[in-house]
């Protein structure tokens, strides 16, 4: 039966996002979500089947349809739980999303103490005239520097959701979107060069630069985002063997791309290596000039996809990880994108929990960040078994604190331990079931560097800094990623945060002929090794998805 | 030798002492086939259950398959034909354009660890391949599964190579993977979807009417 329709649109708030969206009559919430430039997750598109798109409404419930009451349980359709895609909102409301892709309004985290520094040591002799961009498409997130080029110096810089995240989380579901037809392949590509574009001209703006004195691009991403922003239908990579159509793009022009007020700057895309390792590994690896470095490194990138790279004076060597999506807060019960609200540190402080959330405001739900802290803090606690199995109530070790105690719970769902109280919200709580997904998004970046170890016959104990990049990897701690076993305990004291170092490649490439070079001979000489055909990764990941046993003194 | 012993070994994951305790149920003149309908079978009963109850997770179900597989092992050469009836026989593959096999080996280890005898047809399995394995082993199910949402074209294939060998539809298949829904299952003509390896064992058996 059709809602009765409201005849204007009514506006819905949606919390912890801080936005504000406008619903018209006979459009579901869903459909309104994904204009508005968000995505809800959902497997079966808003058909009101997977169950996933449950959002909770905080005010203006509307009353539950039969889908509701068959996809989510009792309790929480009581609490205001209910399905995106079958709710047409008919009042003004309010409204929590647990999981969104954002598109808009993301707080974007770019490191850039270490990316000045690096950038420093660039030539700074003329290597052009005018202005040049260097673009850094990531799956979830593009950015956007406009450099000086005759003095090498960065003007401005700017960053926004990547547009295609309305069609899938990860690149597997571009993939599958863009093969679709030529229709959908052209779709994805312009939907990311408009917005590019519209990023450059508001930054030429800003900065009182004419668009024309804009004379070079370079870009970078990974093999899905090279494929996708040349408009390459990108399918080889989502099949066995999973190669690439190209690694290395001829130089192009900005109007065979697609841009309007660009369409006579020089583009190169930089080189990828093979199978999903792209130019925004190879560029991060230019510019930590790792194979110029003493010694053995390890270069990690923990973003929507895990990548490792480990790199000694004679050999280079790279693997891809599909490490799950639970560290971006997909498939993780109180999990969230890095929105404000987002619990991005839990620490224990006298005998309680203490929240850190983004902009410090009342808590929404858990980011990767505060996700990967909550276990550790359960594994040291005794209240996690290193097998990742919560203890029952009643197994509590006695010198857990009395507030930590009640926060271990069990019903007929099954264990979970209680984040944060909130009556009005509803509960922020951790799963048994949320653990098994860290577990698995865990293990196979362990088991990734463990493979380019043999692969360079090489022992963990050689390594002698290890460099973390991305944004997950930018907010994650180094205790954090021993504790959970990403990295082996023998690089302790030797991790080192290194934040964007894809877009500072493209920089330097951008502004330095022989970082361009470097990049070049690195994506031909680096050796990818591709972990789904090896039996011993498959054996590795099973050893890894324990988690270390707590160290004695922590 | 106490069978339960044996089944509480297998339980533990312990290879070795599961080993020689059947190793000393056969010295001792207990029939093989006993061991592996008393004790093995059980076993891997108990060890679906703790899995599903969020208690066991794949390192644990991967220990005790391998106990399992280590008392088989020694049962094989004393067990004859006729000794043991199997729940039903299966083939089971990651189809085409998938490399991913993790998830479909756990599938293999319940379905054999509750008395299926299996082929594993191992990862990027095209569709023919399944309907020859079908044909030579005389399967009753086939169970497909895929990690990636870029392989679900190949299991919609895949199903409809195997009606096309047997309209009848005597030949029950089930999918499985990540991106596998039951919706998705249900629009390619699957005869069913299970969400983990304990899923299909039920599946598999009220299937194949063993319920």
């Amino acid at each position: 039966m059709p809602d009765p329709q409201p005849e204007r649109p009514v506006r819905v708030k949606l919390e912890g996002i801080g936005l504000e969206i406008e619903v018209k009559p006979g459009v579901s919430f869903f459909e309104a979500v994904r204009k508005a430039g968000l995505a809800i997750d959902s497997d079966c598109v808003g058909k009101g089947t997977c169950g996933q798109c449950r959002v909770r409404f905080l005010e203006g419930v509307p009353p539950p349809k039969a889908e509701d009451e068959a996809l989510l349980a009792s309790q929480d359709v009581k609490n205001g739980w209910r399905l995106a895609c079958q709710s047409y909102p008919t009042a003004a409301c309010r409204i929590l999303i647990p999981q969104t892709a954002p598109l808009a309004g993301r707080r974007i985290r770019v490191l850039e103490a270490a990316a000045g520094e690096e950038l420093s040591r660039a030539p700074r002799r003329p290597t052009g005239v005018g202005y040049g961009v260097a673009i850094d498409v990531g799956t979830t997130t593009v950015v956007c520097y406009l450099m000086d080029l005759s003095q090498a110096l960065q003007v401005g810089v700017a960053s926004f959701a990547n547009p295609q995240t309305a069609f899938g989380p990860d690149v597997i579901s571009r993939i599958t979107y863009a093969h679709r037809g030529a229709r959908e392949l052209r779709e994805l590509q312009r939907r990311l060069i408009v917005a590019v574009e519209r990023s450059l001209l508001a930054l030429c703006s800003e900065r009182k630069i004419a668009p024309d004195a804009v004379s070079a691009m370079t870009v970078v991403g990974n093999m899905t985002m090279m494929h996708l922003f040349r408009g390459v239908d990108p399918w080889p990579l989502g099949v066995a063997p999973y190669e690439p159509v190209f690694r290395e793009s001829p130089p192009l022009t900005g109007h065979e791309l697609g841009f309007r007020r660009f369409a006579d700057v020089r583009v190169q895309v930089l080189p990828g290596v093979a199978g999903h390792l792209g130019s925004d590994i190879v560029a991060g690896v230019v510019a930590l000039d790792l194979p110029h470095r003493r010694g053995v490194s390890l270069f990690m990138d923990l973003g929507t996809n895990g990548e490792v790279v480990l790199c000694s004076e004679r050999v280079v060597a790279g693997a891809s990880c599909a490490a799950g999506p639970a560290f971006e807060g997909v498939h993780i019960h109180s999990g969230m994108a890095a929105f404000p609200g987002a619990i991005e540190r839990v620490d224990e402080e006298e005998g309680t929990l203490r929240l850190d959330t983004i902009d410090g405001v009342e808590p929404v739900g858990l980011c990767g960040s505060g996700l990967a802290d909550a276990v550790v803090l359960l594994l040291r606690r005794g209240l996690l078994l290193p097998s990742g199995r919560l203890v029952a109530p009643d197994q509590v070790p006695p010198d857990v604190p009395a507030d930590l105690r009640t926060r271990v719970q069990e019903d007929g769902e099954g264990r979970r331990f209680l984040i944060h109280k909130d009556g009005e919200r509803g509960d922020i709580i951790l799963m048994q079931r949320d653990i098994r997904e860290v577990q698995l998004a865990k293990a196979p970046m362990r088991a990734g560097v463990e493979m380019l170890l043999k692969e360079c016959k090489l022992a963990a104990e050689e390594i002698e800094g290890v460099y973390v990049a991305g944004a997950f990897g930018s907010s994650i701690r180094s205790e954090t990623l021993l504790a959970l076993g990403i990295v082996p305990e023998s690089v302790r004291g030797r991790i080192h945060a290194v934040g964007n170092t894809a877009g500072l490649g493209a920089r330097l490439a951008l502004t330095s002929p022989k970082h361009m070079k470097e990049a070049g001979r690195l994506a031909r000489s680096m050796r990818h090794v591709e972990l789904v055909l090896r039996e011993d990764f498959r054996q590795s990941f099973a050893e890894n998805i324990p988690f270390p046993p707590p160290r004695e003194h922590d | 030798m106490d069978l339960e012993t044996i089944k509480q070994r297998v339980i533990e994951g312990d290879a070795k002492g599961t080993a020689a305790l059947a190793q000393q149920a056969l010295d001792e003149g207990m029939p093989a086939q006993s061991i592996l309908n008393d004790a093995l079978i059980p076993s891997m009963g108990v060890v679906g259950e703790l899995f599903e109850k969020n208690e066991y997770f794949v390192p644990e179900l991967l220990l005790a398959a391998r106990a399992m597989y280590a008392a088989l092992d020694l049962l094989r050469p004393h067990l004859q034909a006729g000794d043991f009836e199997a729940a039903g026989k299966a083939v089971v593959g990651t189809v085409q354009g998938d490399l991913h096999d993790i998830g479909k080996k756990l599938v293999v280890i319940m379905l054999e660890g509750n008395g299926f005898e299996v082929v594993d047809l191992g990862n990027d399995v095209p569709p023919e391949r399944f309907v020859e394995a079908v044909k030579e082993n005389g399967s009753q199910l086939v169970g497909l599964s895929a990690l990636l949402t870029t392989a679900l074209p190949a299991m919609e294939k895949t199903v409809r190579a195997i009606r096309e060998y047997d309209p009848s539809g005597k030949v029950k298949v089930i999918v499985g993977g990540a991106p596998v829904t039951q919706a998705f299952a249900d629009s390619i003509g699957a005869d069913g979807f299970g969400r983990d390896a304990t899923a299909a064992v039920t599946l598999a058996r009220r299937l194949l009417g063993d319920a």
